[in-house]
């Protein structure tokens, strides 16, 4: 409660009413560990919007949604450098008044990102396929082997 | 079979099966008189299941119990010996489908992604 009323001192001093969410919170709604969101922000892909008195980090919808794109980013293995690049670029194509070469350069590079992620989500698919392959053959022959079924393996 | 048999028949190099022999995961069954060496379809099956565990992660050293179980059980053990490797062949087959999970839960994840990417070329301004 004591924190709460803290956070929304700070806004009204701010003179902002943006929302503003705890380190913590955010952590909880993008399903990633403290330790992982403080790698993010010491590696300047996300900066806090504020601190609290007390210190706490405290972010604004912008910040959490850079968030939210850099925890997509991640099963892509992209670098923290690529990552950081890829949000600036989407930053800067979201200026309505951008120069139209700049704006298709941008895009190019938007472009990129796109079917490095594409290839990579091949990649995944084909190691699944594997896995299952992999498991659908040790699950029989262990059951073979033992003459009692192992319990029934997720379906897809 | 000699060794061209065994690349065509299992897809990977030859340099790449002779390394897989020199750590001793496949072996040769005998020579020809020329000297060359000849393989089973004991082989095959066991590069196959390299082929499977390599790219979920598995180190030489899990490939060697899973194959060295199988092939103890093909021979026949005593019954405490049985089970035993019985009990190792049921954990690799959790790890598998643990395997499975994972890949199911980063490709979704992925697509979440690809969706975003998708959503922003649709709304940008231009």
């Amino acid at each position: 409660m004591k924190r709460a009323v803290e956070a929304r001192l700070e806004e009204m001093a701010a003179g902002s009413e943006r929302v503003l969410r705890r380190i913590g919170d955010v952590a909880a709604a993008l399903g990633v560990s403290l330790r992982t969101l403080r790698h993010y922000e010491d590696a300047g892909l996300i900066t806090p919007t504020q601190r609290t008195v007390g210190g706490f980090r405290l972010y604004d919808e912008d910040a959490v949604e850079r968030l939210r794109l850099v925890v997509q980013m991640k099963p892509f293995g992209f670098s923290l450098d690529e990552m950081r690049l890829f949000l600036e670029t989407r930053a800067r194509l979201a200026n309505p008044l951008l120069p139209e070469r700049e704006r298709q350069e941008l895009e190019g590079r938007l472009a990129m990102f796109s079917s490095a992620a594409a290839e990579r989500l091949a990649q995944l698919r084909e190691q699944l396929s594997v896995a299952e392959s992999f498991s659908e053959q040790l699950h029989t022959e262990a059951n073979r082997l033992t003459g009692h079924p192992l319990p029934p393996r997720t379906a897809p | 079979m000699q060794i061209g048999s065994l690349v065509e028949a299992v897809g990977l190099s030859l340099r790449t099966i002779r390394h897989y022999e020199d750590v001793g995961l496949v072996l040769p069954v005998g020579r020809t008189s020329g000297g060359f060496r000849l393989y089973d379809d004991d082989a095959v099956e066991r590069l196959r299941l390299i082929m499977k565990m390599k790219p979920l992660g598995f180190s030489l050293e899990e490939m060697r119990q899973l194959i060295e179980a199988r092939a103890a059980l093909a021979q026949g053990a005593p019954p405490e010996e049985e089970a035993r490797l019985l009990a190792l062949i049921q954990a690799f087959s959790r790890a598998a489908e643990e395997k499975v999970q994972q890949l199911r839960a980063t490709i979704e994840a992925a697509n979440a992604f690809a969706v975003t990417l998708e959503a922003d070329s649709h709304s940008s301004p231009s």
